[in-house]
Formats: C-alpha cells, structure tokens, sequence
C-alpha cells in the first residue's frame, strides 16, 4: 500500500521483452524444439520446390484471390432450329448395324429381339426399344404395304424405271405403281452435302411396297441447324413442337425436298457462369487459350487468314488475324524420363520437368552430354534440345518489349435471360475468397465436416450423458442402449450404414400423419439435401456422413459428459436442491458448469480424434484432404510428396486445434 | 563276358538317361512369380464364397504361366496404388483389368493386349430413355472408381459432376439407390455386376465410349517375365486356348483380333458362279470398312476359259444380268502367271432384285478383280481385296 | 397455540443395503414449534443425520408423516417450493465453487425466488456483513478458510429468508479454532428467533441456544429434554451412557 522507495529502476522494454521471451522459450519442453525444427524445414521445402507447391495447391482447392469462375454450370434454353433430318441406328437380328430415316418407321416398342439363330446358333438376343421400320419389299417378299415417295424419273431408263432421289441415291420401281407425274425441281440438301445438285425433271409420286423388319435401337440422331448457319446432330428427345411447311428455295435458302421443318430446341449451355446480375446470365463456354512468344523467338508475323481451332470451339468462324511464325525453343537440362514419344527434361533452376514430344524435335540440334547418354546411366545426362519452328495464329492481344501473347482460341461467352433459361446444374467452381462456396473440397471439407460432426456430436453426448444419469428406467435404458450398439460398431461401418441403409430407408418413408401435422422424415432428408445444396452447392453424401460420424462420436462424447457430471461431488446436487432449485436449476447452474471442467480435455481429445477419422469419408466419395490426396496420385503416381503433404496438413491441423482447446481450458479454470 | 557287356550297356543306358535329363535340370527358368491383383472386379477378378481368387485373368495367367513354365502366385491387393507399388518391385506383375495408358507405361511395362474394352455408360432401367451418349450426361452425377480410365474420361467432361468412389461395387449401389444418376466404368464389368445384382435394375445403353485395351503390367526389370508373357499369350491365341477361356468367361467368342486367325470363306454355289459377286456384295454392304474384307479363298468352278475384257463377257462370265454398261471400263493386269487383276471402273447398272441399281464397284471396295486359273486352265473369279 | 412448524410422526426409514435393508428410523416422532431451537445429538448411525435430511425430503420416508409448515412432504406436489423454506447447512459446506462468495449466495435467489440483480446483491452483501466476512465477497471458496466457508453457507441459506433452518453437524470438519465464529453465527440466528434444528455434537451450543435437545440412539428418540434437565437428570440409561461419553473435563 505504500510505496517501495527502494523500488528498482524501470527496465527498457526491450530487455524486458527479450527477458519474457527467452524465458517462456526456456520453460518449453525439448521436443517442441524438434517439432518447430521440423515445421522450418518443411516450410523452406515447400516454399522452394514447385513440386510441392503443386501438391499444396491441389489439397487445399486451389484457392485463389479472387476468381469470376464461380459456378459451373449448364443451362437450357429453348431456341428455334431447323431439322434437317432424323435418323436411326438399329442393330439387326444378324448383328450387323443399319441405318433408317425417321420416316421409314412404323413403330416402336420395348421388347426382346431375336436373334438368328439359324446363321449364329450361339447367338444371344438382345433387349432394348425394338424397332419396326419399313424396307422395299424385294423378289420374294410379299410387300405388307405401300407408301408413297416422290423422286424424280431418271431419263432413259431402258428396260427398267430408275428414279433418283435428291440424296443421290436412285431405285428401280414398277411402273405401275407411279400414281402421279408433273414436271419441276426436287431440292438436294445443301445443308449435309453442299454443292450437290438439286433433281429437275419428271417428278412422280409412287408407291414403294415394302416389307417391314426389327432392329434395336441403338441411337437416335437429328440433324438440326441454328439460325446462325452451326449445324449439329442432337437427340431427338430434345426437340419439341416439330413443324413442317412446304418451302422454296427463293423463300428458304435450306429448304430442299420442298419442305422445311422447325421445331423448338432445348439447347444445352454448358461452361462457366461468369456474373449473373439479376438482368443477365453470363456463361463462358469455351475458354481463351494464349500462347507467349519471346521477342527473340519471332521469325516472321504477318496477317491472314486464321482458320479457327474447330476442337475448341465447334462454331467458330475463321477470321482475319496474324500468322506468328516462330523459332523452336530450346530447353536445357537433365534428361529425366525418355520413351520413344517424348523427352521429360528438368530445365536448369528448376524442379519440376517439361514434357517434349519428340516428332516437335529437330534431330539434328540435340546435344547430350555425356555424349549420347540414357537416363539409366550412372551419373546425370545432360541435354539440350531445339524444338521445330512451329506457327502460331490468332490475334495478338498483348505486345509487350518481352514479346507478344497470341489468342489462339478466343473466349465464348453467351448471354442469357434468366427468366428464360432453366439451371440443371450451378455447381460452385472456383474456390476463392470471393466464391467461398468453391473452397467445399480437400482441406476445408475436412474442416468443415469435423467441426459441424463435432458440433452436433457434442449437443448428442450431453443429452444423451444427461440421460444417462436419469433415475428414470426408461431414459437410462434406452440412452445406454444408444451407446453400447454404437460404440460397438466401427465408424466406417456406421457411415456406410447411413448412407447406403438409413438414407435411402427415410428418403422414401412415407409421412407419418400425427393428426395435427404431417412428421415427415422424408421432408426432414429433403431439408438436408436443401442444406447440402446450399452449402456445397451440389447434392452428395455429404449430410450423411456428418450425420454418422456425429452419432459415432455422440456415444463416446455421452460417455465423457456422464464421468463429468458424475464427478461432481453429490453434496453440490444436495445443497442445490435444499436451497430450492429443480433438478434443470441445479443441472444448469450448478453441476454442469463443474463438470465442464472436469470433460474438456477428453473433449479435446475427441475433437481431434474426430479431424482424423473424417479422413473416412472418402468412401463416401467425399472430395476430402485425404482424397484429393489420393486423387492426385493416381494422375501422377508421385506417392512419397503428396503422402508427406497429406500427413503434414493433418498434424498442422491438430495442432492448431489442440492449442485452441488448451486455450478454452485456461479460460474455464478456477482460480 | 556277358556280364561285362550287360554292365556296360547299364552305364551307357545310364549315362544317356541323365545327360537327357540334365538339359531340362539345368536350364534357368523364371520359377515363380508374385501377381498383383485386385480381386473386386468380377468377372476379371473376384474372390469366391471359399476365398479363393478367380476370374478370367486369373484363368488367362495361369494359362500364360503353363505354357511358358513358370509358376504364379497371387496376391490381393488394393487397386489404389497398384502401379506404383508393381514399379517398385513389391510385384512381379499386375493383372487386374488394367488399361494400358501412357502415363502408366512411364513407370511399368504392358505387356500386348490381352483384352478389348470400353468404357460404357450404366443407367438405371428408367432412364435409359433420355441418356444413352456423352452428352447425356451434362449435369447428372456420375459415378467412377478412384483413378481408373473412367475416372479420368468422367473428369474431363464438362458441366458433369463426378463421384469417385473406392470401390465401384458402392458406386452402383448408391446409383440403385438413387444417389447417382450414371456410372461410367468398364463394359464387362458392368456388365457382370448388373446381371448378378438384378434388383438394382440398372442396364448399359449406348456404345462403349472408349477403346481400351487391358495388359499385363509387368516390374520393369523383369523383362524375361514381360517377354514370355508377350510369346505365350500369342501362342495361346493362335491355338484357340485364349477363346476358350473367353467363351467360359463372357458366353461369347472374342473379337478378331483375339481369335486364330483364318482365312474368311465365300460360299459359292457351284452351278452359279454369279453368287459370287452376289455373296460378295451382300457380304460388303454389311462390312463396316474395307479392312474387314479378308483374303478369300475361290472356290471351284471354273466359269470361263477366257479373260473377260468387256462388262458382257464379264456378266456373261459371272451370270449377271447386265442393264447397262455403258458406264464400265475395263484394265486387265496380268499379276503374275495364272493369275490376272481386272480393273473396272464406272458405273454398272445391275438387276439383282431392288437393290440400289446404281452400283459404283469401288464404293463396294472392289478395286479389282482377281482372276486365277485353275488347274485345268479355267479362270475363276475372285473378287480382290480392297487395299 | 400455534401449530408446530414441523411434525415427524411415527416416521420409518429403510435403506437397502448389501447386506439387506438397515431400519435407519424406527418410528420416530417429533413436534417443533415456530421459533424452537432443537439440538439432535447421538452416536453415530443413530439415525440423526438422516431424521435432518428427511425433513427437507432429500431423505424419503417408508412409514409415517412429515409435515412443514402445513404441507405433508409425501404428497408435496413442488418440493422445490417447501425447500426454499427450509435452509441447510452441511458438514462439507458445499459452497458452489465456481461462483464467488457474493455468486453463491445470489443464484438461489435469483433462480428460485426470481428476485432482480441489485436487489440479490444487496441482500447478499447485507448477509455476508452480518456472517463477519463481508470483505471476501469476491473470494472463490477455496481462497477461504473452513470456519469462512461455513459462514458463507449459512449465509447463502439465509439467503432465501427461511422459516427454518437445517444444520447437519456444520462444526464437525472445521479446525477448533475456527467452529467459534461459526456457533457465534448461530447463536446470533437463534436469539434472532430462526426454527433451528441442528445436528451437532457441540454441547457447548446446545447449553446455550437450545431450547431442547434431542438424544437419539440406533433409530429411536431415546430421551428429549431441556439442555438443563438433560444434562443434571437424564432418564435413560443410554443417556447417562452417551453423555458421559461426550462431556468434556
């Protein structure tokens, strides 16, 4: 209360500081010194070896700043084509496969097709849509009936009548069965076969006999044209409010045959949504595709014709851009991996390869040091290798002093109205800081299934811990029943069980009708399902397995809760109750916040228990940590790195959460 | 005396008895070796009621082990890893329904395909409707196994999401449950695991996607185990054992490439050598490319003593009856002695019932044909194979 | 003529032991009327502490009847509601330690008497004056010494404004110099008029504060008298047995 004047003098902050600190490090124990060794060490491997940054990158989700990539998406919209033409794939009785028009059908139905037994008898038919189409009766088959076509007769048919039909093929029919004859043009589709030349001449009508046959179907293709001249096979399916009108060719520059049929198209957009402000749906459909090229390296740029990349972009229009003739690169380096395609060489300061496919080779300009030299020599092989001179085209977006960057696919984008179109698929692509819906995969999947298993685990362990204390026979009973069959089965067993037995079981429960309200356990599912959409952005197993690894976790957690209530001394419920409080009184603010005490590090314990067992829901086809981590191994059969990473992010992760529960317990200690 | 030359004759009978044996006891063999399999894909692989491993790789193999003197031992293994752990020397080899791919072979060596399959689409019976190709699956869920070829060919299509499972055992249970919407998987195995779990009420429709052949992978330093490999397994081919084990397998005798091959006969009614072009047409319009024309063997008669030069003498000369020929020319090339090409080119009306009268012979792939004489010194016709 | 505040009648208690049920209260009757300080002394297992605990039901009883202030305990509908009467004081103290001294006496009254916060902490400090230790109100019980605790525990079972109070031997596991300042507590709430029934075995407060004492042996009420006449005449046998036993030189 008085003051010290022997009081020593300040200390600079500094010192003192450095003072704390030293001894807060000197009260750690040996192996935290191990461990931070290790962290340093790893930390420095990372940072500097690509390789492992890649691996990084691909277990945490590739994140990034921020992305416009946000969704993955397919939309439909309906547009106004035109049907150039339907047809069929059948495979016969004989195996053999056949192509028929559309028009040529006379029915369908779902069937068994028999099989010739008599040219194969160990044949085996077939089951699928049989089909029954109509073939030109020939010598020998009694004709089932007519139907009528229209060609145009070939002149001087000698003995016989041949007519052509506009699609180039010609037939030779009875006479008698022409049933009416005018003179005029029969239009040839441009559209399949351009430049073929339209029929003019005697047009006839006829009967064709014909016998009827079976095929399976095997596919079912139509031929449709966009207004803007893309024409594209489709399935039939998709086409709706079919029309045909009679045409001309000055009133319909692809009419042909006379006829002109539209039908509503429901058009796939498939790419990535790029924004979407409530006005305007942006998709990116086909992505842009750059090339560099070093100042040094151009030979010769000049302007033409650039014939577009149909791979990419199957509607693109060849346009006028620069032609970029370029020198072959040359890449020095240790030869790591050779085989009779290419060359694997790891470029000098670097870490990781670059693959080089020989036939871009100039033979002549390959240098090995030692000379002539394998991969399977002792000692490195050196190599420098120059690629062909090769030509880039498209469109230079950027000239820089370093050298110029070539669009050689440009970006698509398509705009639609939201009102018109129809999602079937929005899933969350990039993962991002301004897309956090995209990071639902590796290590934020991890986490984010531990935390909320564990979330709702804790709420099960303390009911059900609470009923395992009740002096209540059928409480107790059926708490501890609930904890012995669970903790008898393995975890892996009771997710496998959840998804693949309970799912599907309450999914197609019927509603309970209680009178007052429908329960519905099934409408309980669908609200998951709702959840996981919006969480996660797509539909998965993702509700179950929280589900199972919190109901695996709250039996053990139950457990915990009852040791921690219990280990409160019975003269706390005592004086409680003698001053007045009920049971719940004396619970809430008297026995637990004891027990919370006494439960925490076990708690802990079990958190982090949780984190590594959630590594099992990758048999859940869950994208987690561990799973990316498998994933990215098979792609590049690199099995020590990816495993060290793999391993290494979990302890990181335990860590981090065991340090945040010793901080909750000091926070929760008495004095 | 006698005994002297009985006691000789013993140690020569003797002598002779061991050095022919000694051969065989000397020689180095490949003794036994370790196979990695994954033994949950029937019907390549799987495990029976009484634990042991079948399948028809298992067949195949040891097959291949008979016939070049080694012996096989199994091992069931996780399919997630295989290859790497064959490249490191933990197997001799690997069959498992492995596809061959680049990617693998940097780090094992294939052996030849031993098998042809697809990756084909499995739906659930209603919807075999609305998907059956590529691009029916836009915005469904599909189901792969963890780092198979359908796992990569499932990744790399657009607007799809992709669900990989460990095991495609669970994948078609969790489509039989309505949790997937399609599985893209190997075609035989699909096929195996839709006939015997019937209740999932699933069927494949469409082509297979792929072209997939499977091979033996074999630890690149055991380049003694892939070369025997390679020779039996052709051995086993030419000799109708690989179509044996097929038949058994898959009900069905393997495609061309895996049986023996022989020479494709023309039936050809002796009284009417026409048939012939008739035969060979019929056969031509349902081959599905020139390649599938094979080398025919003619078969008597003789139709005529002389070449045929002009489209009569050759419709006279095969007995078909000629509309008009005015399109048709003729080249004849002696190949060799006995045996000469005739090329025709141009149109050839033809009256062989109703049958598209217009008839460009190259469009059948006839590019010539041949004629032999026989030993009597009668032409008979063969139609030659397109290049 | 007022009505006894408590009334034991022919009270039987069974406990279910493993070797067999112990008869703990063999018909036991009491009367105590408002304002009545009644000492309970005897040996061991004489039942003493468990007749206590019967009479705020954290014992219940096989036979007989307990009634407290009017209300029979067997058929009590709220319990809770009788309790808040009945104020205890244990052997143990059982303070609540995660609450200070000033929290343990406020979170009865607040939970169960629905009282608002000053008004809790007002009547809190008022009380932890009056028990001597009004400086330690921020004290966690284990920074406080046994004779401290005892008198916060008398104090937050003040706290509730009692018709009566129950003591169960709240000297017994205090050091000697530390039980005066808790008998000095609880002669002040005696003079103070508080029904007071306590288990003790302190003859010392049973001379002074007593208005009767009660001495039980083996389930039974062996004899009850005024601490004068017990302690020159006792009746019984096993009084004059027991007592000799206790009484200090």
């Amino acid at each position: 209360m008085t003051d010290n004047t022997s009081q020593a003098p300040e200390e600079p902050i500094n010192n003192r500081s450095a003072r704390l600190l030293v001894a807060r490090a000197g009260a750690l124990p040996w192996w935290a010194f191990l461990l931070a060794l290790l962290f340093v060490y790893a930390f420095i491997r990372i940072s500097t070896s690509e390789e492992y940054q890649d691996i990084l990158d691909a277990l945490i989700d590739r994140p990034s700043a921020t992305t416009s990539d946000k969704f993955d998406v397919v939309y439909e919209v309906d547009t106004e084509v035109q049907v150039i033409q339907e047809a069929l794939t059948l495979r016969q009785p004989d195996g053999t496969r056949v192509n028929i028009d559309i028009d040529d059908v006379e029915g369908r139905e779902e069937g068994r097709l028999a099989c010739d037994r008599q040219a194969d008898p160990d044949c085996v038919d077939q089951f699928g849509q049989i089909v029954t189409y109509r073939v030109p009766a020939g010598d020998g088959d009694t004709p089932v009936g007519t139907a009528e076509k229209r060609g145009v007769l070939a002149p001087e048919g000698g003995l016989f009548t041949i007519v052509n039909f506009p699609n180039g093929s010609s037939i030779i029919i009875d006479p008698n069965n022409i049933t009416s004859r005018e003179e005029g043009t029969l239009l040839c589709n441009h559209v399949l076969q351009p430049g073929c030349q339209d029929l003019t001449g005697e047009i006839v009508t006829f009967e064709l006999p014909y016998v009827l046959k079976q095929g399976l179907l095997l596919r079912e293709d139509a031929v449709i044209r966009h207004p803007d001249g893309y024409v594209e096979t489709v399935r039939p399916n998709r086409l709706s409010d079919v029309e045909t009108q009679e045409c001309t060719r000055e009133e319909i520059e692809t009419c042909f045959g006379g006829e002109y049929t539209t039908a509503i198209f429901r058009e796939r957009v498939v790419g990535t949504e790029v924004t979407s402000d409530g006005e305007n749906i942006k998709v990116r459909t086909v992505n842009e595709q750059t090339v560099f090229i070093p100042r040094e390296r151009i030979i010769n740029l000049e302007s033409g014709l650039v014939e577009c990349d149909r791979n990419a972009n199957p509607r693109c229009q060849d346009f006028q851009g620069t032609i970029v003739a370029r020198e072959g690169a040359v890449t020095s380096g240790e030869l790591s991996l050779e085989t009779n395609r290419s060359v694997s060489i790891i470029p000098e300061g670097q870490t990781t390869s670059v693959e080089i496919p020989k036939a871009n080779l100039i033979q002549d300009e390959e240098v090995r040091s030692p000379e002539n030299c394998r991969v399977e020599d002792e000692g490195a092989c050196f190599i420098t290798v120059k690629e062909k001179d090769s030509v880039v085209a498209g469109r230079i977006i950027k000239d820089t002093d370093e050298g110029i960057t070539v669009q050689t696919v440009a970006p698509v984008f398509v705009e639609l109205d939201p009102d018109e179109a129809e999602s079937t698929r929005r899933a969350p692509l990039g993962c991002a800081l301004n897309n956090i819906r995209g990071c639902n995969a590796g290590i934020w999947l991890t986490l984010l299934v531990t935390f909320v298993a564990y979330g709702l685990a804790l709420m099960i362990g303390l009911v059900v811990g609470l009923m395992r204390v009740s002096s209540n026979p059928v409480i107790y009973h059926l708490s501890t029943f609930y904890v012995e069959l669970i903790r008898g089965t393995p975890l892996l067993v009771l997710l496998l069980f959840f998804a693949f037995v309970i799912g599907p079981t309450i999914r197609d429960m019927k509603p309970i009708n209680l009178g007052l309200f429908e329960f519905s356990l099934s409408g309980f599912y669908a609200i998951l399902n709702d959840i996981e959409v919006a969480v996660l952005g797509e539909e998965s197993f993702l509700s179950e397995a929280v589900l199972g690894l919190a109901i695996g976790y709250g039996a053990f957690l139950a457990e915990v809760f009852r040791a921690g209530i219990q280990s409160v001394g019975r003269g706390q419920m005592e004086a409680a109750r003698s001053l007045g409080m009920s049971y719940p009184q004396a619970m809430r603010h008297v026995i637990l916040p004891q027990a919370i005490r006494v439960v925490l590090p076990p708690l802990g314990n079990d958190f982090i228990a949780l984190l590594k067992d959630s590594a099992l829901i990758t048999v859940l086809a869950l994208p987690d940590l561990l799973q990316l981590g498998r994933l990215y191994i098979t792609r590049t059969f690199q099995p020590i790195p990816v495993y060290l990473m793999v391993s290494l992010l979990y302890v990181l992760l335990t860590l981090l959460l065991s340090m945040m529960v010793r901080y909750i317990e000091k926070r929760f200690k008495l004095p | 005396m006698r005994s002297k030359l009985l006691k000789l004759a013993l140690i020569l009978a003797l002598i002779l008895s061991v050095v022919t044996v000694l051969p065989t006891v000397a020689q180095e063999g490949i003794g036994t070796i370790t196979v990695g399999t994954n033994a949950e894909y029937p019907p390549f692989e799987s495990v029976d009621e009484d634990g042991n491993i079948i399948g028809f790789d298992i067949d195949l193999m040891n097959a291949i082990a008979e016939d070049a003197g080694f012996e096989v031992e199994f091992v069931n293994t996780k399919w997630d890893g295989i290859f790497t752990a064959l490249s490191q020397g933990e197997f001799d080899a690997v069959i498992s329904a492995a596809t061959i791919t680049e990617e693998r072979e940097e780090i094992i060596d294939f052996s030849d395909p031993y098998f042809n399959a697809g990756q084909v689409i499995a739906v659930p019976a209603a919807m075999a409707e609305t998907v059956s190709t590529v691009e029916d699956l836009v915005g469904l869920r599909v189901g792969v196994q963890l780092g198979t070829t359908g796992d990569e060919f499932a990744s790399e299509l657009e607007g799809v999401e992709v669900v990989r499972f460990d095991e495609i055992t669970l994948a078609f249970q969790a489509m039989g449950e309505g949790e997937l919407d399609a599985i893209v998987n190997d075609g035989p195995t699909s096929a195996d695991i839709i006939a015997n779990n019937p209740d999932l009420n699933a069927v494949i429709v469409g082509e297979p996607l792929t072209d997939e052949f499977y091979g033996i992978a074999v630890y690149p330093e055991r380049t003694d185990v892939l070369d025997a490999v390679n020779v039996s397994l052709a051995n086993l081919i030419a000799d109708g054992t690989y179509a044996e084990i097929y038949m058994e397998w898959f009900g069905v005798e393997p495609s061309a490439d895996f049986m023996p091959a022989e020479a494709v006969m023309i039936e050809v009614d002796p009284t009417d050598p026409g048939s012939v072009i008739v035969g060979h047409i019929a056969t031509l319009l349902s081959a599905e490319s020139p390649e599938e024309i094979l080398t025919y063997v003619c078969e008597e008669p003789a139709a005529s003593s002389i070449v045929p030069t002009t489209a009569e003498e050759l419709a006279a000369f095969a007995g078909i009856d000629l509309q008009d020929a005015s399109g048709l020319t003729f080249e004849v090339t002696e190949v060799e002695d006995g045996v000469v090409d005739v090329v025709p080119s141009g149109n050839l009306v033809l009256n062989i019932g109703t049958l598209p009268a217009s008839l460009l012979l190259t469009q059948l792939g006839i590019q010539s044909i041949r004629l032999v004489q026989n030993d009597e010194g009668n032409w008979q016709i063969c139609p030659a194979a397109a290049e | 003529m007022t009505d006894p505040i408590i009334m034991i009648q022919d009270v039987h208690k069974f406990f279910n032991t493993s070797r067999g049920k112990f008869h703990a209260l063999k018909g036991v009757s009491l009367q105590i009327m408002p304002g009545e300080v009644v000492t309970v002394i005897g040996p061991s297992g004489s039942g003493k502490s468990t007749l206590l605990r019967c009479i705020n039901r954290l014992e219940t009883i096989d036979r007989g009847s307990i009634t407290v202030d009017g209300i029979p305990l067997s058929g009590a509908k709220n319990i809770n509601k009788v309790r808040a009467e009945v104020g205890m004081v244990f052997q143990s103290f059982n303070l609540f330690p995660h609450k200070t001294a000033l929290e343990n006496l406020m979170l009865a009254q607040r939970v169960v008497r629905k009282r608002g916060r000053d008004e809790a902490v007002e009547k809190a400090r008022g009380l932890l004056k009056k028990v001597g230790i009004h400086d330690k109100e921020s004290s966690y019980p284990s920074q406080l010494s046994g004779g401290q605790q005892q008198r916060v525990a008398i104090a937050r079972a003040l706290a509730m404004d009692p018709k009566i109070m129950l003591f169960d031997e709240p000297t017994s596991a205090l050091d000697p110099e530390m039980i005066k300042e808790v008998l000095d507590v609880m002669l002040e709430l005696a003079k103070e008029g508080m029904t007071m029934v306590v288990v003790s075995h302190e003859m010392g407060f049973a001379r002074a504060a007593a208005d009767r004492i009660i001495i039980m042996d083996e389930g039974y009420i062996v004899e009850e008298n005024v601490p004068d006449e017990l302690f020159e005449n006792p009746k019984s046998e096993r009084t004059k047995a027991f007592l000799s036993k206790i009484i200090k030189h």
